[in-house]
């Protein structure tokens, strides 16, 4: 099977004034289809510098990035954002929703930029919602919404163009324990349906439930290990979990 | 399929750019006071300016294009008052001396005009105009009745009383029961009316429908000889007005004995000289209106582009959310593009509206008429919207230049 994300060699530095900060020092890693992947490390470490190279939202300073066979680090903007657009859900820390604009709109964002016409876009927005649970909060703007629902706004965004990855940087790092295992919930669901996911976490237990753990160190990676899954996200379904808010 | 989704995400920019201007309305007003006051002043002065015009053409037309008036006054006078009014009336003999020699007009009268009170039974119409014409005036000034008839030469000759009532005087006297044959008190006395003109405009601001027209030879005779003649001489074509001119001032100066290399002491006026008078007027008061305009135009957009330099900080995140999510470099572009030229559009509709309602305001006032012309509403609204287009580029292309991450790191 080729892995649907293939680095190696990546290094990204920032330059600060006359300083330069080195942010990753060489990364090989391959991530197939099939994996559930936790990134783990110290604050830092370059977790979140990783996962922005993965997304395609950077280039890297060096090494090649294949992504689906296709080189990007040469990509123009443009092209990146195509990428972006088609094969990739992004799920950040704070949510990153646009806070005029209702539920339905936010979803549909991803849509409107791959040209897709209103009704289809409303159709399947809303499919995206029931998804994660929120068909009944489609008209409510973020600011009227608990931490998790806007979460799960995100993650409805996140999928709503059939990526075939969604990258999750510290997903639940701004929700409480109880919040954070609906949206674990609600990756697993993903994950079942045939995405890879990528996640960056600081919690033992959230990192549980990936079926690969990746610890990084300075830059580099420390280990790599497949597991077992100790976790899944237990049997309910983000629908009636939604219900018992 | 490039073009529905060209059409998709303009949609998207200009729902985004709403969202965005209700979300700060007041300061989306203010910021456009430039433009506002930009297009407010070209459409109130556009539409003064072409009610004007279109009322001078009518009133000056009336005068005739091809019709020289050769008088004592100079219709425009750049000189001293007292220099006209010391010269010599042009006297019945000399005008008619002027008639009988010349051989270029198609037709040519004298004319001149008293004033007097015009009663029938127990109707008044008071400061009535009489215009008193020779037969040939009929030629010269189109003056054919709509009914009734004109007076015949020998009436002309005799100096009848009778009587050709404008228009509007005919209403108000007759109240549009027929008049003729019936007899109406000018001044002392007694006049047969045997015709009424058709409906006419003003004439240099007086109203040609409440004049009446009698005999020159009648009006000297009841109204008094000591007045200074108009000779009117209508030329058979537009080529042929110059030679007309040509010829009768050569005639008149010898008539009133003027020595060779002698100024005029008489003046060749024509419906031109006024338009000509009126465009270089309208030319001057249009090139004020440009420089106000354009300088607030100048003013409205750099407060656009200010205004949206401080919305794409503001929005630096959604920029970032969006990219994110697949915006190419053009949607950005285009979102802000958009954004900035609804934004000038709106002042510029406010503009107009204001200048429409000022031009009305004006004209009420001061029966000035107004119009604004569809071109310059057209030029308002796309001078406004290229303002917004022309300085909402660079905050544009400043947002859609931003790096997604650095943007949605923003706080
Ligand atoms: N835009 C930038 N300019 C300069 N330095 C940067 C920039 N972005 C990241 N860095 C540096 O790169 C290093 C890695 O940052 P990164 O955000 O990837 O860490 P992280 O592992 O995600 O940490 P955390 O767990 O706290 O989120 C840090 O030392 C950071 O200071
Ligand atoms: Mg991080």
């Amino acid at each position: 099977m080729q892995p649907i994300i293939n680095l190696s060699g990546i290094t990204k530095e920032y330059i600060m004034g006359t300083q330069i900060v080195r942010a990753l020092r060489g990364v090989d890693i391959q991530i197939n289809q099939n994996e559930y992947v936790a990134i783990m490390g110290p604050s830092g470490s370059g977790k979140s510098t990783l996962m922005n190279l993965i997304g395609c939202l950077d280039t890297p300073t060096a090494g090649t990035y294949l992504f689906d066979n296709v080189s990007v680090e040469n990509m123009t903007d443009d092209e990146l954002a195509e990428i972006r657009n088609q094969k990739i859900g992004f799920v950040f820390q704070t949510f990153n929703l646009l806070p005029r604009a209702d539920a339905l709109h936010n979803v549909e964002l991803p849509l409107i930029y791959s040209g897709i016409s209103a009704g289809d876009r409303r159709r399947r927005a809303l499919e995206a919602l029931e998804s994660v649970g929120l068909g009944d909060r489609v008209d409510h703007k973020p600011n009227e919404l608990s931490g998790g629902q806007r979460q799960r706004v995100a993650i409805a965004r996140a999928l709503v163009n059939n990526p075939s990855i969604i990258l999750a940087d510290e997903p639940t790092g701004n929700l409480d324990t109880t919040t954070g295992e609906e949206i674990m919930a609600v990756l697993e669901i993903l994950f079942q349906a045939g995405n890879a996911i990528i996640l960056v976490t600081h919690e033992e237990y959230i990192a549980e439930h990936a079926n690969r753990i990746v610890r990084i160190l300075d830059g580099k990676i420390g280990s790599d290990d497949r597991v077992e899954r100790r976790r899944h996200a237990n049997g309910v379904t983000a629908a009636q979990s939604s219900g018992h808010q | 399929m490039q073009v529905t989704r060209f059409l998709i995400e303009i949609r998207e920019s200009i729902a985004a750019a709403f969202r965005a201007l209700r979300a700060n309305l007041l300061r989306s007003i203010l910021t456009t006071l430039g433009i506002v006051v930009g297009v407010t002043a070209v459409i109130a002065i556009v539409s003064l300016l072409h009610g004007l015009d279109r009322t001078v053409k009518r009133e000056v037309a009336g005068l005739g294009t091809n019709v020289l008036y050769v008088g004592k006054y100079p219709w425009i006078q750049m000189d001293d008052f007292w220099k006209f009014r010391n010269r010599k009336d042009i006297t019945l003999e000399q005008g008619q001396r002027l008639l009988d020699l010349v051989t270029l007009p198609a037709a040519a009268s004298l004319q001149v005009s008293a004033s007097s009170t015009v009663k029938w039974r127990e109707r008044t119409a008071r400061s009535v105009s009489l215009d008193g014409h020779t037969s040939e005036g009929r030629l010269v000034h189109d003056l054919d009745p709509e009914f009734g008839r004109f007076y015949t030469s020998l009436e002309a000759r005799d100096g009848s009383n009778v009587i050709i009532l404008g228009n509007g005087l005919w209403r108000d006297l007759f109240e549009e029961r027929d008049p003729l044959g019936q007899r109406v008190r000018v001044g002392r006395h007694v006049f047969t009316v045997i015709g009424v003109l058709p409906e006419q405009g003003t004439m240099m601001g007086m109203d040609q429908n409440a004049s009446a027209v009698i005999p020159l030879q009648t009006l000297l005779k009841l109204f008094g000889t000591r007045r200074s003649m108009v000779i009117t001489l209508r030329s058979p074509d537009a080529e042929s007005l110059a030679l007309v001119e040509d010829e009768a001032r050569g005639l008149l100066r010898r008539i009133r004995g003027i020595p060779f290399g002698a100024e005029d002491d008489f003046a060749i006026n024509r419906q031109e000289m006024l338009l000509d008078l009126f465009r270089s007027l309208t030319a001057a008061l249009f090139a004020v209106m440009i420089g106000v305009a354009s300088l607030s135009l100048l003013v409205g957009g750099i407060g656009i582009m200010n205004i949206m330099l401080v919305s794409v900080t503001e929005r630096t995140r959604e920029i970032g959310i969006r990219k994110s999510v697949g915006a190419k470099r053009r949607d950005i572009m285009w979102q802000f593009l958009v954004e900035s030229v609804v934004v000038s559009g709106l002042g510029g509709a406010i503009g107009m509206g204001l200048g429409l309602a000022i031009a009305l305001v004006v004209s009420s006032v001061t029966s000035l008429p107004a119009a604004a012309p569809i071109w310059a509403v057209l030029l308002g609204l796309g001078f406004s919207t290229s303002v917004g287009l022309f300085f909402g580029i660079y905050p544009a292309a400043k947002a859609a230049g931003l790096d997604p991450i650095e943007a949605l790191r923003f706080e």
